[in-house]
């Protein structure tokens, strides 16, 4: 057998076991700085080309690594279908341009932070979180990635960063016991932490003596856990000092990378996995309603409210690290909107996860540019106030030219990537005019005011920060003109990612398909089909 | 009768933790924190069932109870990150309490 045979029967691994050896080895050789940038840069190229290497076997339906040949519902089972997949691409990109941006960042290269280790081991579990196939696996890897981040947001220990990391971490240990609670509850009623056992059973509750009405609470509290970690308005208050005090490279991993694993685990345990016909628990409060349907209704006022309380909140701050997280708060409830009309009318469930990812996509390439843009403004200015900074686009053009591009996508203007999902996201009202025009012109009117409240937030940075004279800070330096290019090109990905939609939107499409094809989920994991 | 009061228990030690987590005091919200996840780690073992009387090996094939041998796994598990989460933590209030010089919460965000 070849080596290309024998690595190609656990592709399903690669990713994980490239991303653990990186970490090792930057933690092991973390005395040399120039030992650990190279094996830095390598381990995350190496990454990428596994990805790359894992894209070429998932065809059609998904791809299954049951670890130690153990059968299904006994071991631990890794799937790699299309949403997986592209989770996975999304993660390498705002790897890479956060390992390149992290190479000229002298505050982040010292020899005591274990910076770079902590990247990778954030790789490791977010990789972890999106393969798995099993419940508390999945738990597993929640807490890979955020003891890392715990570590990462902390890594200066200075007063501000120790004050903002003890509300995220105290509210995430209380996230994970809760996470806890939910799976033993689950384990309990159906006897199974297999998630795709856990599907076969839901959907035959009979043959398993499942009461199916006993399953709403454990569920109800793991759609806790995860608008908690995505971020939704009750669960946001952590998030403005978190990414104002952690280094702006580290804020971009937080809101490009670990934010999306929450969203992520919310479209596979509630679409894929649950199944769709379950009634919510109390019917006589809540009629017929199914259980997808009651959390669709939580999911639209969580998410609306993110939208409308981000855009305020932002408008008002002067920070732009702060303006930023405000803005993430916000683009995160446009990311779940989508969802949310989905769960709420099941014909619009593929489009709205094909929105879905199209935001996520959108806002983790965008955001993560934008906050290595204001750490690169705040390396050479000392400053993010906006009301020192002024006129960078005469001294910074390409910084300028990328961040406006970022502003663009995340707003929504066509040709960004981030029009499209603007656009999927319109459809799905437009369509229900005629049946629920209330509803409809309800949300559409939702959708305006938050991308109203954007445009003005974006404006207002533009206007204060980039244009105008050049203010006495900005005049003292001088930008250098690798760090411009290097946001540069992740800017411009995302244009090519708008102009060339049509070659997106294949892989988004089987992606959004995988999401919703539980049969195929459970045939791929149970009978190996 | 002992499924009952173990259901007592850990109700009981779960409104322990929520009162401790309500506190104004650091370190009594890292206890509270602490006792609600090992309430949470009691509640996965009690859902194994406790009515079994022999482990999974071979050779006790004629008993038919036995315990679940699965949520004692998880549970290890789970103490484990636990541990590593909570020795985090109280790094991180050491850290607070030098930086600050108190760990009542209304004093260390009031001096924005």
């Amino acid at each position: 057998m070849t080596l290309i045979q024998i690595l190609s029967g656990h592709s399903p691994a690669l990713p994980l076991l490239v991303a653990l050896t990186t970490a090792s080895l930057t933690l092991l050789f973390r005395r040399s700085i120039k030992l650990t940038l190279f094996f830095s840069l390598l381990g995350v190229f190496m990454y990428i080309s596994s990805v790359i290497f894992l894209a070429s076997f998932v065809r059609s339906g998904a791809l299954v690594y049951q670890f130690s040949s153990w059968p299904a519902p006994y071991g631990i089972s890794f799937v790699a279908d299309s949403l997986s997949l592209i989770m996975l691409i999304m993660t390498s990109i705002v790897a890479l341009g956060v390992i390149l941006n992290s190479i000229n960042a002298p505050h982040l290269n010292d020899e005591n932070l274990s910076y770079h280790s902590f990247f990778h081991f954030i790789l490791f579990g977010v990789t972890g979180a999106f393969l798995t196939g099993d419940l508390f696996n999945l738990f597993v890897w929640f807490e890979v990635t955020l003891v890392s981040s715990y570590i990462l947001v902390t890594i200066h220990s200075n007063i501000g960063q120790t004050r903002a990391a003890i509300t995220y971490v105290l509210l995430n240990l209380i996230g994970g016991t809760l996470m806890l609670l939910s799976i033993g509850g689950i384990y309990a009623i159906t006897g199974t932490l297999n998630l795709a056992d856990l599907s076969y059973r839901l959907s035959h509750p009979g043959l398993y003596n499942i009461s199916i009405s006993s399953i709403f609470l454990p569920f109800l509290i793991l759609f806790i856990v995860f608008a908690l970690k995505s971020g939704l308005v009750p669960f946001h208050f952590w998030i403005p000092s978190v990414y104002q005090e952690a280094p702006s490279q580290v804020s971009a991993i937080l809101s490009g990378i670990t934010k999306k694993v929450g969203i992520y685990a919310m479209i596979r345990i509630f679409f894929t996995i649950l199944p769709s016909d379950i009634p919510a628990a109390n019917s006589i409060l809540f009629g017929n309603l199914s259980i997808l349907a009651f959390f669709g209704a939580i999911l639209f006022i969580l998410s609306a409210s993110s939208i409308i309380f981000g855009g305020l909140a932002a408008l008002s701050e002067t920070n732009l690290d702060r303006i930023l997280a405000y803005s993430s708060i916000s683009q995160a409830g446009f990311i779940l909107l989508p969802l949310s009309i989905g769960a709420l009318f099941p014909v619009f469930k593929h489009l709205a996860i094909v929105a879905t990812i199209i935001f996520m996509l959108n806002h983790s390439i965008a955001k993560s540019s934008l906050f290595i843009a204001s750490g690169y403004i705040k390396q050479i200015t000392g400053s993010l106030n906006l009301s020192e900074l002024s006129g960078i686009h005469k001294s910074a053009p390409i910084l300028s030219l990328s961040f406006l591009i970022c502003m663009v996508s995340l707003i929504g203007i066509p040709p960004s990537i981030g029009f499209f999902g603007k656009l999927y996201l319109l459809i799905m009202p437009a369509h229900a005019l005629s049946s629920n025009p209330y509803s409809s012109i309800f949300i559409v009117s939702i959708i305006i005011i938050g991308t109203l409240l954007s445009l003005l937030y974006f404006t207002r940075i533009w206007n204060m920060i980039f244009w105008g004279e050049i203010s006495p800070i900005v005049a003292s330096v001088k930008f250098p003109i690798l760090g411009q290019y290097l946001i540069l090109f992740s800017a411009i990905l995302l244009i090519v990612f708008g102009m060339g939609f049509d070659l997106m939107f294949s892989l988004i499409d089987s992606a959004a398909f995988s999401a919703m094809d539980s049969s195929g989920y459970i045939d791929a994991v149970l009978y190996n089909k | 009768m002992p499924q009952f009061i173990l259901a007592l228990f850990i109700a009981l030690s779960f409104s322990i933790g929520t009162f401790l987590i309500l506190r104004r005091d650091l370190f009594k919200v890292l206890w509270g924190i602490v006792v609600l996840s090992q309430s949470a780690n009691l509640f996965i073992i009690s859902m194994g069932g406790i009515s079994g009387k022999v482990p999974v090996i071979s050779g006790h094939e004629t008993y038919v109870i036995m315990t679940d041998p699965l949520v004692q796994a998880l549970v290890l598990t789970a103490i484990v990150i636990g541990l590593g989460t909570t020795a985090f933590a109280l790094v991180l209030i050491l850290r607070v309490y030098e930086e600050c010089g108190t760990l009542d919460l209304d004093q260390i965000w009031g001096g924005i």
